[in-house]
């Protein structure tokens, strides 16, 4: 296998400050699944065009073949740094790094609320009192009379009472029946 | 169609049940929010441009109540839901990817295959990998919904009427009933899960709560007088023996005192035989049964025979009063004697009408309990409350004969005849031609009362008709709470198999089918992922398929290949050896090398979005007690106008027992009050 000389050739445009072979020392472009992309470059600039240029947004970067560059990257910048560059002093070393634009999400929280009240609705639960009515008058059966010939009057009859208060035909609804019956009770005061 | 829509249609019920409270219930299970792809959204909220083919991918999450939630996080949890909801194989997972352009794309994995050109070398590595044995999905909890109204009579199939106007009343006449009572088997309303019961209404729904019992009571025929009451036990009339000439058994002598003591005793106050005819209690052989049918009596409990007889409350006696009821001697030697043979019973009567008479307990008749099986039989012995020492035995078939005292114009004195007489009160009598007696038992019943309120006419008095005619319907108020949906491998778990009955007869074995796949998944790989977002259980289920598919995709081998500079190649498309590119390093050193660094291997690089946020969240609530007075009433018996004491007017639904009308004073509760605005 033979080794093969490539002619390669990239540019790095930082903000307004573009950058081409053979000022760029190195850039490493870092794409993964799942994880936010990311770069770093060590440019060779002039002191001048540093002045003179704005460092900070977007940047891109092509490389590939001569006369065949790539766009491979686009991101941001998130960290800056210069050193002198010792074997041509009218150059300083610019290093840069950043990711994707993704990147610029990290840290960020998002917010909708979808807030809901349960309907109100209302139950009975129970009666608390009945509502004022009109009275009635009691059944009343006819007197009999005794051999004694005294009155027999009905009295004290709880006929059909429940095992509760008197008057009421079913037990726990007292209160509720104004019925008195009036049924002959057998009576041994009226022998 | 919404969910509960879905299931009102597959429950066949009528949609004219729903009243308007559960109607505006449902505004909150399908809470508006706006639709639109919420990865969209957040992207342009920060500023992100997004490009035009990736456009409306993710989902709107609709629902879903967003708090402070990580933007990336949510991002991927939007497109997670896209994978889901399309159908297994027509769609790959998508990832949020930053194109060369900076634009962002959402890209389907796998779906574009990589053209790796001008590859230096590769190399391959094998990692040994366990097959993926299931995937656990565990989805979102949905919102409770309202299950409609099921109304059943509250008796069931068993509903027995009887009219006791007679005992309130004494009145005989026909077609006038101012007193019924309608008795039934106890509903068993209960709200526990299967009870075991076999009541009007069973919960049979593992997931149903329900939260009361609403009533509609709708009489026929009543008027402002007629009341309607519902009772926990009953008093039952029961008629004893045949009419005209009924048996009575044999009649027991009272304990009289024995005025007979010696009077040349020293003490003859204080004579030990105070009392004659003294007995140790009566004998049901002396007395008549009274029949209380079964069907009333006793009950099915889950297979066991309860006995719902508690006593026998009173009895009556319909006949005719005789002013006069005493035996005498046929001639004179009869008279010195006791001769039963030689006497004959002379009666008077007054009024010819016969009445309904209540006995006095232990004057004029005594109980006998005779115990049988878990049951209970209960004998009438009537008391013999005669002439000290009338030797006649009277009760059934006594021949009796007219006394100058027959005064009622009915028969003459001399007249003759025979039939059933209850001696009373020493010298009086009834001339008996029906018994009855009142038997409570512990069962419901809702008694009428519907008096005549005209003397003439049939204005009132239709207790019977109104017995026959009542609708006194309950249904449960169910609100069903389905647990969140856990699928594995596509299968949907069934988790009613750990809700615990209530009946306890039955054992059950609480062995969930999640406990079997846990046990599974202990045996090798596997994934627990929880997307609380996510409710549809088909959206579950192909997730699940998906990416169980997912984790058996490829033969774990990654590919690394070293390219030159002309190399293009973009994550997530498909590489030459079967896997997914998934990742690409660029590296360039000045005068030394460009190369481009690829990474084939398996398509899942990272755990798949888990958690995240959930369905709405439902402003705090309070329940509110408060006294209110019914104003209004609609014609169906449920619902009612109620002027709440310090809150205002209110519809209210009726949950009691009570037959409620205007101006009734009643307690009321205000569910969902809202406390938050």
């Amino acid at each position: 296998m033979a080794i093969e000389l490539v002619k390669i050739r990239a540019t790095i445009t930082v903000g307004d400050l573009v950058v081409k072979t053979p000022y760029i020392q190195s850039f490493n472009v870092k794409k993964t699944r799942g994880q936010i992309s990311s770069f770093d470059a060590s440019l060779k600039v002039n002191q001048t065009d540093i002045n003179n240029s704005n460092t900070i947004g977007t940047v891109t970067i092509e490389a590939g073949e001569l006369d065949n560059e790539i766009k491979i990257f686009t991101g941001i910048t998130k960290r800056v740094s210069v050193s002198p560059c010792w074997d041509d002093p009218g150059y300083i070393l610019f290093s840069i790094s950043g990711t994707d634009i993704l990147g610029s999400l990290d840290g960020k929280k998002y917010t909708r609320r979808v807030k809901e009240t349960p309907k109100s609705w209302v139950s009975i639960n129970s009666v608390v009192r009945e509502g004022l009515r009109d009275g009635s008058l009691d059944y009343q059966v006819e007197s009999n009379t005794a051999e004694s010939g005294k009155s027999q009057k009905n009295q004290d009859n709880n006929i059909g009472a429940a095992p509760g208060p008197a008057g009421s035909i079913i037990p726990g609804s007292a209160g509720t029946y104004p019925v008195v019956m009036n049924i002959n009770k057998i009576s041994a005061e009226e022998q | 169609m919404s969910d509960w829509q879905s299931n009102w249609d597959s429950w066949g019920v009528d949609y004219d049940t729903w009243t308007d409270w559960e109607d505006s219930f449902d505004e909150a299970n399908n809470p508006s929010v706006p639709s639109s792809h919420l990865s969209d959204d957040i992207l342009l909220y920060f500023g992100i441009t997004v490009s035009p083919d990736s456009l409306g991918i993710g989902s709107d999450l609709d629902g879903l109540d967003i708090r402070h939630v990580d933007a990336m996080t949510l991002i991927n949890t939007s497109l997670l839901i896209a994978l889901a909801r399309n159908g297994y194989g027509d769609h790959g997972m998508y990832e949020p990817m930053v194109n060369a352009d900076g634009e962002v794309e959402f890209k389907e994995i796998g779906k574009s295959v990589a053209t790796l050109t001008d590859i230096y070398y590769q190399i391959q590595s094998l990692s040994y990998k366990d097959s993926c044995i299931g995937v656990i999905v565990r989805g979102g909890a949905p919102l409770p919904i309202w299950k409609p109204f099921d109304w059943r009579a509250i008796w069931g199939s068993n509903k027995e009427i009887y009219d006791t106007t007679r005992m309130m009343t004494n009145c005989m006449k026909d077609d006038y009933s101012t007193h019924a009572v309608i008795v039934f088997n106890d509903p068993h309303l209960d709200a526990a899960y299967e009870t075991g019961i076999n009541g009007v209404y069973q919960n049979n729904e593992p997931f149903d709560k329900i939260l009361g019992f609403a009533r509609r009571i709708d009489p026929q025929g009543e008027s402002e007088h007629t009341r309607i009451t519902y009772s926990n036990s009953a008093i039952v009339p029961i008629k004893v023996g045949q009419t005209g000439n009924p048996e009575m058994g044999t009649l027991q002598e009272l304990p009289t005192f024995a005025t007979a003591a010696d009077p040349t005793s020293p003490t003859p106050d204080e004579d030990p035989d105070c009392w004659q005819h003294t007995i140790d209690g009566v004998h049901s052989g002396d007395g008549i049964l009274i029949d209380v049918p079964d069907s009333l009596e006793f009950e099915s409990v889950r297979g066991t025979r309860v006995n719902k007889f508690v006593k026998v409350e009173k009895v009556y006696v319909v006949g005719k009063e005789l002013d006069y009821c005493r035996s005498a001697p046929n001639d004179e030697s009869a008279a010195v004697g006791v001769d039963l043979y030689n006497h004959r019973v002379i009666i008077g009567m007054n009024i010819n009408r016969t009445k309904m008479h209540a006995l006095q307990e232990g004057r004029n008749y005594a109980i006998a309990y005779e115990k049988w099986g878990n049951g209970w039989s209960a004998y009438i012995v009537f008391a013999k409350e005669a002439r000290p020492h009338d030797p006649a035995e009277y009760g059934t078939s006594t021949s009796y004969e007219y006394g100058e005292y027959g005064a009622s114009g009915k028969a003459f004195k001399g007249a003759t005849g025979v039939g059933a007489i209850l001696p009373i009160a020493q010298n009086k009598g009834i001339l008996v031609e029906e018994i009855w007696a009142t038997v409570v038992l512990d069962t419901p019943s809702i008694s009428i009362y519907d008096p005549a309120y005209e003397y003439v006419g049939s204005a009132g008095a239709n207790a019977s008709s109104i017995a026959e005619s009542l609708t006194y319907d309950i249904t449960p108020i169910i609100m069903r709470e389905p647990p969140a949906p856990i699928i594995y491998n596509g299968r949907v778990l069934d988790q009613s198999v750990g809700v615990v009955d209530a009946n306890p007869l039955t054992t059950q074995d609480l062995d969930t089918e999640l406990d079997a796949v846990m046990d599974e998944l202990d045996n090798g790989t596997g994934i627990d992922l929880s997307v609380p977002y996510i409710t549809s259980e088909a959206d579950l289920k192909n997730l699940s398929i998906k990416v169980q598919n997912y984790m058996d995709r490829g033969d774990s081998v990654e590919t690394t290949y070293v390219c030159g500079p002309s190399c293009k190649v973009e994550l997530g498309d498909e590489g030459v050896s079967g896997g997914i590119i998934n990742s690409i390093s660029y590296s360039y050193n000045d005068s030394s090398s460009y190369t481009i660094s690829v990474n084939e291997g398996s398509i899942m690089v990272k755990p798949l979005a888990g958690g995240g946020p959930s369905g709405p969240t439902f402003k705090a609530t309070e329940a509110y007690n408060a006294r209110g007075t019914i104003i209004g009433a609609d014609s169906s018996g449920v619902n009612f106008r109620v002027r709440i004491d310090g809150y205002g007017e209110r519809d209210a639904i009726n949950m009691t027992d009570s037959f409620l009308r205007v101006n009734d004073v009643v307690d009321c509760t205000v569910h969902n009050n809202p406390v938050e605005a």
